[in-house]
């Protein structure tokens, strides 16, 4: 579905004349050419400034346009420096960035507000630049830390995007999504997109082997320091499936010398190795492997993906309650 | 063939075929209250956008009225203000020159010596010397409480001829018509005791608006949502008029009136009745406006205990507005600290007829919300949970019809689409009609068609006595109950956000929930 990018056209504004000012930007590019205007959501994209990181920042703006190519939204981007009293916005600036050859061309819209507003104010701001009509979804390209203002911004949203791999400090990060995993909120993780085919290997191991029963304390998890959220996911949704208590909790092993993310289960037929490598997953029972191939995606097709997804993923939600459990201070 | 008749040939047949001019008949338009706020924002502005179009008569005069002693050049550069401010279109000056030309001022007042004589005399000058006949408008811009004085000093300097068709006077009053059902049949009966009914029109601004003038278009002019417009098709419906301001400089008004009377009494009530009324046999006013008043009359009756389960009233409480702090409703100049005046309404109503039997409607309004925007959404039955709605965790959106009533105007269709792709997976859509972007340039304000309107004796857009104090009788028991409950029952909301929870439950409560804006 991605397609190139045409042109980007920007231009400073202001929080008081944002709607004039697309309109003037729509008329602009218009003139340059057909061109579709597509939208199908709002895409409320938090980010945090003050991480002094240049290239971190510019390939951020890559990605969050790539994602737009393949999810047209009207996007609205806060780059957002916390602050500890109520203010306007500092700056804007609006965007429109066109895709695809000339005969199919299509413009998504885009906003970047600049605050550096306290937590509280900040809903005020995204909820007038909201198109009504259109789901709202909030992608947190930042790290989840509190306090994070995240309650309140994802309030007005249909749906939270996020992306657990990109957590240094995952229980915080578990800790602050409580709230909304309490209030059934609808939550994505991009990172439980990338263990599907782990969850399904662990399904064709308990298929093969028939086990009736597997006991927390028999399994154990090993993973790469990279795939730390990956691998508690995955004793998330073992512990939500199989119906564990907070105090059964897997054995879960960092391991910089483990190439991959691998779950051993020792059940009554015997031993059971799941292993997540870069391009496959490899299930080993007693009596015979299994291959599956991993299906490599992009970040940006991953989040797409997502966004076009408005279903409440209910094995998503109950593997991160078990993990709201398991972090439970 | 006498000559008299050869000329009436030739000009039917030259007039064959021709747009008839709207305006044709010369006439004076005397606004009370001409130096106030209103004639500087909207009343001035709208003639002069109406005399760029060509659309008044090639012969008018625009005469303000007021206490205060102003020339007519001062009060030219007042209108010439207000129009470079307010105006949709930038000052043209030579339309401007021509424009300026037909202006006066008049300082009067009723209560004064000699009444509004001065004014006669000086209408009488203006009139002759621009070759008016004398057709008049009166714009009453005043407060409501002096509608009845300057009706009945019109009536004591004989401007009125009720009799006589000719030359034509009529009354322009502006909402709110009184602030109860009392106050509001007194007004009536002090205005109707000098004027016809004929001759009255009275003020909603909000049916001068282009797309609610595109609701009956919508309805009636296409096929395919009439047949749905009704309580086997319809879940619900909900109409929204959200401000982002606060008071501002209405506390004045607004302490006596509050949200129910300065909006849904009168606004929001219209447009229920534009929405919900059956299809006119004509186009007559008076045949439209029988119909709308079937409406109001088919509402249920909301009193006593109903009142606290299904009406909300609420009041702003400091907040934010785009990030910036701003203080509750009795932090605002005017306002008292214990101010018990609601600066949010929501509610929910039943019609009592055939066709909505059943269906829920739920209105809100307020200030201080987080943004502009008003809105009719008809939200249609959900498909049957079979197919792609099988999934009883992740329901299909309902389709929704959405009339934009501003800004944005246009109107949207909310439905499930398949994402291009191998697999099935849906998303909801809009089949987007936007005004701007299909018409382009800008629309006319809803002064300058309601004006108009006058001028043309086309009364359609304006409302009837009986439809006034018909939806006064219907919001009375609300009133009554929340006077007798002493302000208790008032809750709260933070500036910035869509109200206060008790109005989410309201709809919650109903299985339903409040569209995102």
């Amino acid at each position: 579905m991605a397609s190139p990018v045409a042109e980007r056209l920007f231009r400073p504004s202001s929080p008081e004349t944002i709607e004039r000012d697309l309109s003037s930007l729509w008329r602009e590019v218009a003139r340059r050419g057909p061109v579709a205007r597509a939208v199908m959501s709002n895409l409320v994209v938090f980010r945090s400034v003050g991480r002094e990181d240049a290239t971190a920042h510019s390939d951020e703006a890559a990605l969050v346009s790539e994602v737009a190519s393949r999810h047209p939204s009207r996007v609205i981007v806060i780059e957002h420096q916390a602050g500890n009293v109520a203010c306007a916005p500092t700056a804007a600036d609006v965007g429109v960035i066109t895709f695809g050859p000339e005969h199919t061309r299509y413009g998504v819209e885009h906003v970047l507000i600049r605050s550096t507003c306290d937590t509280a104010s900040l809903p005020s701001i995204v909820r007038r630049l909201l198109r009504g009509d259109l789901p709202t979804s909030v992608w947190w390209i930042d790290e989840l830390t509190q306090p994070s203002g995240l309650d309140a911004i994802v309030g007005a949203a249909r749906q939270l995007v996020f992306d657990s791999a990109r957590c240094r400090r995952l229980r915080e990060a578990v800790r602050c999504l409580a709230p909304l995993i309490a209030a059934r909120r609808d939550i994505a993780d991009v990172n439980w997109r990338r263990l599907a085919a782990m969850r399904r290997a662990v399904v064709v191991a308990a298929e093969r082997t028939r086990g009736t029963s597997w006991d927390a304390r028999a399994v154990r998890i090993r993973y790469q320091p990279s795939r730390e959220a990956l691998a508690w996911l995955l004793a998330g949704w073992l512990a939500s499936r199989l119906e564990w208590t907070a105090g059964a909790a897997p054995t879960l092993t960092e391991d910089p010398e483990h190439d991959a993310l691998s779950v051993e289960i020792e059940d009554n037929r015997g031993l059971i190795n799941v292993v997540m490598e870069e391009d496959r997953v490899r299930v080993s029972t007693a009596r015979e492997t299994h291959v599956l191939p991993l299906a490599i995606e992009a970040e940006a097709d991953a989040v797409a993906a997502e966004l076009r997804d408005l279903k409440h993923d209910v094995h998503l939600h109950d593997a991160l309650s078990a993990l709201v459990r398991y972090f439970a201070p | 063939m006498p000559e008299t008749a050869v000329s009436d040939a030739v000009a039917e047949r030259l007039a064959a075929g021709e747009r008839p001019h709207a305006g044709v008949e010369p006439v004076t338009f005397v606004i009370f209250g001409g130096g106030g706020d209103l004639a500087h924002r909207k009343l001035l502005p709208a003639l002069y956008n109406l005399h760029v179009d060509g659309l008044l008569p090639h012969a008018f005069a625009v005469v303000g009225v007021g206490r205060s002693e102003m020339s007519d050049e001062a009060y030219r550069k007042f209108a010439r203000d207000g129009i470079a401010q307010f105006s949709r279109r930038p000052l043209d000056e030579r339309a401007w020159g021509m424009f300026a030309d037909s202006i006066y001022f008049v300082p009067a007042s009723i209560d004064g010596d000699g009444g509004l004589a001065p004014l006669g005399a000086r209408l009488d000058i203006v009139e002759h010397e621009r070759g008016l006949p004398g057709n008049r408008i009166y714009y009453l811009a005043v407060p409501p409480s002096l509608f009845a004085p300057t009706v009945k000093a019109l009536d004591r300097a004989r401007f009125i001829n009720r009799a006589a068709g000719r030359p034509f006077a009529r009354l322009i009053v502006e909402k709110p018509i009184g602030r109860d059902l009392d106050s509001a049949r007194a007004i009536n009966d002090a205005i109707a005791s000098v004027f016809d009914e004929r001759q009255i029109y009275r003020i909603d601004h909000y049916l001068g608006k282009e797309t609610v003038q595109n609701i009956l278009v919508l309805r009636f002019a296409n096929s395919i949502f009439e047949p749905l417009f009704n309580e086997k098709h319809i879940d619900h419906v909900q109409i929204t008029v959200a401000e982002a301001e606060g008071v501002g400089t209405r506390a004045g008004y607004y302490e006596q009136a509050g949200a129910l009377r300065d909006m849904v009494q009168n606004h929001m009530l219209q447009l229920l009745s534009l929405v919900a009324m059956e299809p006119p046999h004509s186009l007559d006013a008076d045949v439209v406006r029988d119909e709308k008043l079937e409406v109001l009359q088919s509402l249920r009756p909301i009193q006593g205990d109903d009142v606290d389960r299904y009406v909300v009233r609420g009041q702003y409480g400091p907040g934010f507005d785009v990030g910036k702090r701003v203080p509750g409703y009795r932090d605002e100049p005017g306002v008292d600290r214990r101010s018990t005046s609601e600066t949010f309404v929501a509610l929910q109503l039943f019609i009592d007829n055939w066709r909505w039997a059943g269906v829920p409607f739920f209105l809100r309004t307020g200030k201080r919300l987080p943004k502009r925007a008003s809105e009719i959404s008809m939200h249609l039955k959900g498909v049957p949970p079979i197919l792609f709605n099988a999934d009883p965790r992740n329901r299909l959106d309902h389709n929704v019809l959405s009339l934009r009533i501003q800004p944005d105007e246009g109107f949207a269709l909310g439905i499930t689409s398949k994402i291009p792709g191998p697999r099935v997976r849906v998303f909801p859509v809009q089949m987007d009609f936007h005004y701007g972007a299909t018409f382009g340039g800008t629309s006319p304000e809803a002064y300058e068609r309601l004006l108009l309107d006058v001028v043309v004796g086309d009364p359609t857009l304006f409302m009837r006595r009986d439809a006034v104090e018909t939806a006064w009788r219907w919001v009375m028991p609300i009133l009554d109950r929340w006077s007798s409950k002493n302000g208790q029952g008032l809750a709260t909301y933070a500036a910035g956000e869509w109200g206060p929870p008790e109005a989410n439950r309201l709809i919650e409560s109903a299985g339903r929930q409040w569209r995102a804006l």
